[in-house]
């Protein structure tokens, strides 16, 4: 689609195509990333540097901001995203399969009732864990207890990858 | 314009490149390292925006060392004659840089209480290791304040500034540190003296940032700790601005414009005018900057006092009354005149019941870097981290 003379059309191309190369980055597809982020988005910066503007407006500053705003959303969303995962992995699913195991056993107990045929021994099913209580709060004397807790904050930062203490 | 070279890199780093370049690896992970160590240094290092303070000690000693310097790189300019500078150096530090400026190409290591220039911040690191005394083999380790809200990006960037040049390393936020650094053990007890960080808000004004921080006997969470980037420089920056429009054939360095801020920064009414010489074209002249300075530190102060206000909100009722009595002022930001009454005033008019704001005077320098000693010289053998790249 030819963008050519609308800026706000160009500056909307711009910062998808920045947001595309982020997501496609943190995807590990850093080849398509630096293809958005060398050849294409240079042009289009180009190309909307010349189109007029507004007074008062700093395009360097504009940019920059997008620049780092698009990052930050991006990094939100991923950790969002791994945040839900992790809870859905750790919390909300063993819970969903103990309710329909609990359901499921249930339905078969019902059968054996009205029907007292020979029963396959059900298989066992892990209990959901309990939700591990918030970290306690460190008091402020003890000082390895709060490292710990500074360290524990940057790991998970960090990703589930990179080892602290 | 140059579009191509406002492309950023796009910081997303992944957990193979943490691991592989600039993670960082357990200090469990080398157990021979610390076997081939003699001795070991612990270094408490306040990395400021403007200023850094550092303090040295060796485990189990009582003597600390303190340096203070300004957080600057100079760097020869290209094409200088011989004899200008000292032993023909072609990188200064600190003090030096700033006196040898008009030779130099100065570059700031940090902008907003976060590493800048990556180069830059690495030699200054290197200085500030070269400046340790030790023995060859000497284990140094360092705690380093970063602000309350450094993301991973930040963090990064501080760890691989000081790859190689401290043995180990822990990032502490600076909220935590300064509190940590303001509480005098010895006095603990003692009639008469407010434990500050039993029940305290502690405000951090900075050159980068400013750090509010409540902390009621435990590790502040997020939730205790407000930080934003209005501090030192956005008050120059605010100065030199007023500066331009009301004497648009005055040009005066940034350095100039934090001296005079420092000298005659104030809030709310000024005792005198502020009217200062400065040289233009060569020639001496006096400039009325109280309006410009007033107007700059309001907007400091109405920041601040949003952040404190809803800090304070946040606090149990049960507890509020007491923090009241506890807003502590540190930072550089906190030798702005009047900086606690007019706070005082802003809380009073609001209907925060008998608000006390308290200044720490002229120690705030060394807080951080002292509280960053304190927790080097108790962090576990486990807890300090190896940077590997």
């Amino acid at each position: 689609m030819s963008t050519r003379g609308q800026p706000d059309q160009l500056w909307s191309k711009i910062v998808d195509d920045f947001r595309e190369a982020c997501i496609l980055r943190k995807n590990g597809r850093h080849e398509e990333s630096n293809e958005l982020l060398q050849h294409v988005l240079p042009g289009e910066i180009a190309e909307w540097a010349k189109a007029p503007m507004p007074p008062g407006i700093n395009r360097r500053s504009k940019l920059e901001t997008m620049f780092r705003e698009e990052q930050r959303r991006v990094d939100d969303a991923f950790f969002v995203q791994r945040l839900v995962t992790s809870q859905l992995e750790e919390h909300l699913l063993p819970k969903l399969c103990f309710m329909v195991a609990e359901e499921v056993r249930e339905a078969v107990r019902n059968d054996a009732r009205t029907a007292p045929a020979p029963m396959a021994p059900f298989p066992p099913q892990s209990r959901p864990k309990t939700q591990s209580p918030s970290r306690p709060r460190v008091r402020f004397d003890d000082i390895p207890g709060m490292i710990d807790s500074i360290l524990h904050d940057q790991q998970s930062d960090m990703g589930p990858g990179l080892q602290a203490a | 314009m140059r579009s191509s070279t406002l492309i950023p890199s796009v910081d997303l780093t992944d957990r193979k490149a943490a691991l592989n370049g600039r993670g960082m690896t357990p200090a469990m992970a080398e157990p021979t390292r610390k076997s081939t160590a003699t001795a070991t240094v612990l270094v408490g290092f306040d990395w400021g925006t403007n200023k850094s303070c550092i303090q040295v000690s060796e485990p189990g000693s009582e003597a600390i060392s303190t340096t203070v310097t300004p957080t600057v790189v100079g760097y020869a300019k290209e094409g200088i004659v011989e004899g200008i500078l000292p032993g023909e150096g072609r990188t200064f530090y600190g003090s030096e840089a700033l006196k040898y400026r008009m030779h130099l190409r100065l570059v700031q290591p940090m902008i907003d209480g976060v590493i800048n220039d990556v180069s830059a911040s690495r030699d200054f690191a290197q200085h500030i290791r070269s400046q340790i005394a030790s023995e060859t083999g000497t284990e140094i380790r360092a705690v380093i304040g970063m602000p309350a809200n450094a993301e991973r990006a930040a963090r990064e960037n501080l760890r691989q500034a000081v790859n190689g040049v401290f043995d180990r390393v822990l990032l502490v936020p600076e909220p935590f540190l300064a509190a940590l650094g303001y509480r005098d053990e010895s006095r603990l007890g003692q009639d008469g003296y407010v434990d500050p960080v039993s029940n305290s808000l502690f405000v951090d004004i900075g050159g980068g940032t400013t750090d509010v921080c409540m902390v009621q006997g435990y590790y502040p969470t997020a939730e205790d700790q407000i930080s934003f980037a209005f501090a030192g420089d956005k008050v120059d920056a605010m100065i030199d601005e007023g500066i331009r429009k009301t004497y648009p054939d005055v040009q005066l360095s940034n350095i100039k414009i934090r001296e005079i801020k420092e000298q005659h920064a104030f809030v709310g009414k000024p005792e005198n005018p502020v009217v200062v010489s400065v040289i233009v074209g060569g020639k001496m002249r006096k400039l009325d900057l109280t309006a410009q300075i007033g107007a700059a530190t309001e907007a400091l102060l109405g920041e601040l006092y949003e952040a404190v206000k809803a800090l304070i909100v946040r606090a149990n009722s049960d507890t509020v009354a007491e923090l009241l009595q506890n807003i502590v002022l540190t930072g550089g930001g906190s030798r702005i005149k009047n900086l606690d009454k007019e706070l005082q005033r802003l809380l009073t008019e609001e209907g925060f019941e008998a608000p006390r704001v308290h200044v720490v005077g002229d120690g705030y320098k060394e807080f951080v870097a002292k509280g960053a000693l304190k927790a080097a010289r108790q962090a576990k053998e486990t807890q300090w981290q190896q940077i590997v790249g």
